[in-house]
């Protein structure tokens, strides 16, 4: 108890007094790794995306690709071998200089690594070369359209030759990296502290210092951006964003085209090599009863009432700020039960004397809380139409083990999407499906043999123009077979002290996201050199511990008083 | 009379050991029965392909017959071997060692405070049953027991934490963490003061309740009539003859409840973002990190096991009713 009441009463000076210029990020998730061919998290990722550099890099107006340690770039007539100008005087934080060598090495190292995190970014890479310092030719087994979005860390050669490239970096190894940014602290579970390098090729960084902050829970991370222990927040929950939104100081961004809910079908669950798995109901086979829970299902009340109003409501796979790959329907399939009820009669399925048509099991994940409030209302639209629906809730993982066994008939699910759609799109394809050991990527066993032609020609066209047309054309036909119902699309909700740190960018400009490294390194300080109002605080809890300590010594003091003539 | 005494010494130790034995083989069992698949949670969200899952399936050992990893498990274990996260590619070992100071300062604090607080309380409170101290400490250690931890420590971190900003809202110690030593443990302790108040507040009504019951089973024993005919004040009464007899179930409850320390109280280190061992556990049963759970669920019950047998040796020093 001592212990307690003396530490509130610690002097404000001993609690450290931050520095304006330190940008203070709240971490939601943990880092998992510091190593960048193994590191999968998204802080992680962020981390990596700070203190180190990419081939190339996206702009940030569009998200489009753009010269990173690449200055420029071509392609061989057949569009397999790529040749990159490297960038010069780019320079290691332990001072040596960067060359093309290091990014074959990068690039080697996860070909070799087939669980290594970004394998599957060089699957047609056959050989990586550096003929000299600034020049590095990729050869490929097929033209691949994801080359500009690699995303893979660049790591120096001369550190990482004699490590295993799997394992842990060995903890109080200084990381050597090329990014803006050099990671000075790291204490796992709690920050990770970077400084900025002011002679980096992109220019000085804003801010002098990052510190990401570990949280486990958003309800303390929205407290503590209130407080003004932290300036930047991501992932917020609706209620969180809209209690911070009138919050004198602190600015709102909502985040669109980043990811998608959907509502996944049992079409006839399927191993990749055609074996028929799981327990689905056979209605869902057929395309007109899928579009009648289309037809069933109002997305709008689902973003008024479930995201409140923080979303889009579904229509294609993909969410329409995610350009250029969005596609809408024309028509969407609208809210209808009149039309849901013709589809199910005409597929044969007629209400029963009950006014019940058959009965399907529909999955949610418990996660997060908007996939179990949208089960409560599918189950009441679906009612109306006459199927019965039991909800069940599971927890994400083994949630995933029920659905790859096919023991489902409806589950609602959700992505994150990458600047390329090349491995969503994947996800709808037949090789997706588990093999017998449970290996597949698929969360609803679509299998449409034009779908996968359609894939197949994205994959290998270089042409941006007319990949676009591929991928809506796929997507188009996703809609047209009624492969899954898209729910809405789900806002990122952030927020900012926009009175300590002004500049913030989003990325993509019209509808991004503000909350990440292409945030973190430009914004600069409101007030340069200032003291934050921080740390009010403890001089208060000061005070009200000495007070407690005085009436305790009171009470003690006057009790001894009142007994001393009782004592032995 | 030797093989007595051999058998008092080897009987505990064969307990303790089977018991050992069965949390080895329960943590591998418990943790494969539960559904979810560890190379899927780990690539969730991840673009992927079915060979590379495939890989790393092989990778983790996974693909192996159930004996087998079982075999490996145990021999690993008997090596003191916890083997490496899935996860976070560190040794399981190390993971632990580094969450388990955190834990053991919130968790161990917040049971002192308990039992200091929740004894003295129940022998106030059971002194007089019925009074009006009774009856209001009572109601209000029933009160708070019954409350959720979590919900507690989320009213205390808004009130006390964001509200009035006395208090972080997080964390074991500040960003910068200041220099000397003294003013290391300075800024700890104010960050403990809020998950600690959340756990005590919460904890201490069983001690209240357990101590209040004994101490008022004991008030009218005719031992304390002597005492009190002998012309003893009732405060010396109460403090050097009917609490010594009535600390015996708070002191076994103590002591069984030490063990627990180790498993923290996840919810409470979720709430203040505490880097404690009970939410590095939650974390790694999302994946599911099998190694991470089997290490931490040996961690957790061992303790547990050895406690429980220490009190029940202690039990016969603390009252030697008991050893007749």
């Amino acid at each position: 108890m001592a212990l307690l009441l003396v530490a509130a009463c610690a002097p404000q000076g001993a609690l450290g007094t931050p520095d304006a210029a330190r940008l203070d990020v709240a971490l939601l998730q943990r880092v998992d790794s510091l190593n960048p061919f193994v590191g999968i998290s998204s802080p992680a990722v962020q981390l990596f995306g700070l203190t180190y550099d990419r081939l190339t890099d996206y702009r940030t107006s569009d998200n489009r690709p753009a010269p990173g340690l690449a200055e420029s770039w071509s392609t061989s007539a057949d569009g397999r071998t790529w040749t990159f100008t490297v960038r010069r005087g780019v320079r290691w934080s332990d001072g040596q200089p960067l060359t093309a060598h290091d990014i074959a090495f990068t690039y080697t190292t996860v070909m070799r690594q087939p669980t290594s995190v970004n394998a599957s970014a060089v699957r047609t890479f056959t050989a990586v070369t550096a003929p000299d310092d600034t020049t590095l030719r990729i050869e490929t087994s097929a033209p691949t359209p994801t080359m500009l979005s690699l995303d893979i860390p660049v790591v120096p050669e001369h550190v990482w030759r004699t490590r295993d490239p799997m394992a842990e970096p060995p903890a109080g190894t200084a990381v050597v990296g090329s990014g803006p940014f050099d990671l000075v602290e790291a204490r796992p579970g709690e920050q990770y502290r970077l400084a900025a390098k002011r002679e980096h090729w992109r220019g000085a960084p804003g801010p002098a210092e990052i510190v990401f902050r570990q949280f486990t829970n958003s309800d303390a991370a929205a407290q503590a951006l209130r407080t003004g222990e932290v300036d930047v927040a991501g992932n917020l929950t609706p209620a969180q964003f809209d209690a911070l939104a009138d919050e004198p100081g602190v600015g709102t961004n909502e985040a669109r085209g980043t990811r998608f809910t959907h509502l996944a079908f049992n079409p006839g669950a399927a191993r990749s090599d055609g074996t028929a798995i799981g327990d689905g109901h056979p209605a869902l086979r057929d395309a007109r009863v899928r579009a009648a829970i289309e037809h069933a299902v109002d997305r709008r009340v689902l973003v008024d009432r479930v995201l409140l109003g923080h979303g889009d409501p579904g229509g294609a796979y993909f969410p329409p700020a995610y350009q250029p790959w969005a596609w809408a329907p024309q028509p969407p399939r609208a809210f209808d039960p009149g039309a849901a009820g013709r589809l199910l009669d005409a597929a044969g399925y007629r209400r029963g004397r009950d006014g019940r048509r058959f009965e399907l099991r529909l999955y949610a994940p418990v996660e997060r809380a908007h996939y179990q409030q949208s089960a409560t209302f599918i189950t009441e639209w679906l009612a109306a139409v006459g199927i019965t629906v039991t909800v069940t809730a599971m927890a994400d993982t083994q949630l995933g083990q029920r659905v790859r066994a096919g023991r489902y008939d409806l589950v609602i699910s959700g992505w994150i999407l990458d600047p390329d759609p090349a491995f969503l799109l994947s996800v709808q394809t037949c090789a997706a499906r588990p093999d017998a050991g449970g290996n597949g990527t698929t969360d609803g066993f679509t299998c449409d043999p034009s779908f996968d032609t359609m894939y197949r020609q994205q994959a290998a066209e270089l042409d941006v123009g007319r990949r676009v047309q591929l991928v809506h054309r796929m997507q188009q036909r996703l809609q047209e077979t009624a492969a899954l119902v898209p729910l809405y699309y789900p806002a990122v909700l952030e927020a900012y002290r926009s009175d300590r740190f002004r500049g913030w960018t989003r990325k993509p400009a019209a509808t991004g996201s503000v909350a990440g490294p292409w945030g973190y390194a430009v914004v600069t300080p409101v007030v340069p050199g200032a003291e934050p109002a921080r740390g009010r605080g403890p001089a208060i809890a000061g005070a009200v511990a000495v007070l407690l300590l005085l009436v305790t010594a009171a009470v003690v003091v006057g009790r001894r008083r009142a007994t001393r003539h009782l004592r032995e | 009379m030797r093989t007595r005494a051999v058998r008092g010494i080897l009987a505990p130790v064969a307990d303790l050991a089977g018991n050992l034995i069965f949390v080895t083989v329960v943590g591998f069992v418990l943790f494969r029965v539960l559904p979810g698949d560890p190379v899927q949670g780990l690539t969730r969200g991840r673009a992927t392909s079915p060979e590379q899952l495939a890989a790393l399936r092989r990778e983790l050992g996974l693909d192996r017959p159930l004996a087998a990893q079982f075999a490996g498990y145990v021999s690993d274990v008997l090596h003191g071997d916890l083997g490496v996260s899935y996860a976070y590619h560190r040794p399981v070992a190390d993971l632990i060692l580094d969450r388990l100071g955190p834990t053991l300062l919130l968790v161990g604090t917040a049971t002192v405070l308990s039992v200091v607080l929740g004894a003295y309380g129940g022998v106030l409170a059971g002194w007089r049953p019925g009074s009006p101290l009774d009856r209001s400490s009572t109601a209000t250690a029933l009160l708070l027991w019954a409350m959720p931890s979590f919900w507690v420590g989320l009213v205390l971190l808004v009130a006390l934490g964001a509200g009035t900003g006395w208090f972080p809202v997080g964390g074991l110690r500040s960003t910068d963490t200041p220099d000397g030593m003294l003013a290391a443990a300075l800024d700890a302790g104010r960050h403990l003061v809020l998950p600690c108040l959340s756990l005590v507040v919460i904890q201490y009504g069983q001690y209240h309740l357990l101590m209040r019951s004994s101490v008022s089973a004991e008030r009218d024993s005719p031992y304390l009539r002597l005492a009190r005919a002998k012309g003893l004040r009732e405060a010396v009464v109460r403090r050097r003859h009917a609490v010594p007899n009535a600390l015996l179930p708070t002191a076994v409850l103590a002591l069984v409840n030490a063990g627990y320390v180790v498993s923290g109280a996840v919810a409470v280190e979720a709430v203040f973002s505490w880097p404690g061992l009970g939410y590095l556990a939650y974390e790694a049963l999302q994946t599911p990190d099998l190694p991470v759970l089997h290490g931490t669920f040996l961690v957790f019950s061992v303790p547990v096991v050895v406690a429980t047998m220490g009190a029940d040796l202690l039990r016969g020093h603390i009252d030697p009713r008991l050893t007749g």
